[in-house]
């Protein structure tokens, strides 16, 4: 018989080698990312209220075209899937988790062409939460018309 | 203060986020697209309205918002045009998120090359 590990070992071996997640440290970065895009949204909206005079929706619309905006720009450039891949939730969750997927979509199926490449594969990542979206929207708004009238 | 709620806001969403996709394994695509309908679940039972007044900027940033603009748009549509009105003005409010990510990341595809 050949020189084996008994089961023992081998179990040690493979406990040694798997990579330890530490799960606190997760949470910690996607709620603190998470609560800094928040704040920067904040700022942005006290910015676009006091020194442009908007109202507070025009505001909001505004910091939503901003921070997808800049979060495109970012993966363009080509940090923000580190930053992604580092934040995890405390990135998708926000509205740059939707700028994101569409755009690194766009990037990557741009050299099959425009229409059979850009045109029909920028939704590839990004199509679920808009079908759902809707879906979902339909069947509340239905179910708060037939029950509040 | 506006800060702080809009701080405790958002990243107490994306923790709720990360502790599911962390017991789970569920993809980012999952995760979002959860989120959405969770967002218009919490607009119809009437917490996301208290929750933008509470923290402005950490919720309207949120893919949440997106599922509770839906909703909002569909309901009053459904009070202004009737029926109809639900499928007419369902994007009236989520249009500018959908409308700027499609007219952005086209233009980001135009004049940046994909790295790697």
């Amino acid at each position: 018989m050949g020189d084996y590990m008994n089961i023992d070992e081998y179990a040690k071996l493979v406990k040694e080698y798997t990579p330890k997640e530490n799960r606190a440290k997760h949470f910690f970065w996607a709620f603190f990312i998470g609560g800094l895009v928040g704040v920067f949204a904040e700022f942005l909206i006290h910015c676009f209220v006091n020194c442009f005079g908007m109202s507070v929706t025009d505001a909001g619309s505004y910091t939503c075209l901003s921070v997808i905006f800049l979060a495109s720009l970012f993966t363009s450039l080509g940090f923000f899937d580190d930053w992604v891949s580092f934040a995890k939730a405390g990135l998708f969750i926000p509205t740059t988790g939707f700028a994101h997927a569409m755009t690194s979509a766009a990037l990557d199926y741009k050299h099959d062409g425009f229409i059979s490449g850009l045109g029909s594969c920028i939704f590839r990542l990004a199509g679920s939460v808009i079908l759902y979206g809707v879906l979902g929207a339909l069947f509340f708004s239905v179910l708060g018309v037939l029950i509040y009238g | 203060m506006n800060f702080i709620n809009s701080f405790l806001v958002a990243g107490l969403f994306c923790l709720l986020a990360e502790v599911i996709r962390e017991y789970t394994r569920l993809t980012p695509g999952h995760m979002t697209s959860l989120f959405t309908i969770i967002g218009s679940f919490l607009s119809f039972i009437g917490i996301y309205p208290i929750l933008l007044d509470f923290g402005r900027g950490g919720s309207s940033i949120l893919i949440c918002n997106f599922g509770a603009s839906l909703y909002k748009g569909a309901i009053e549509g459904y009070y202004n045009y009737g029926f109809i009105g639900l499928f007419q003005e369902m994007l009236s409010y989520s249009g500018v998120a959908l409308t700027s990510a499609i007219v952005i990341s086209f233009l980001c595809a135009l004049f940046f090359k994909p790295k790697n």
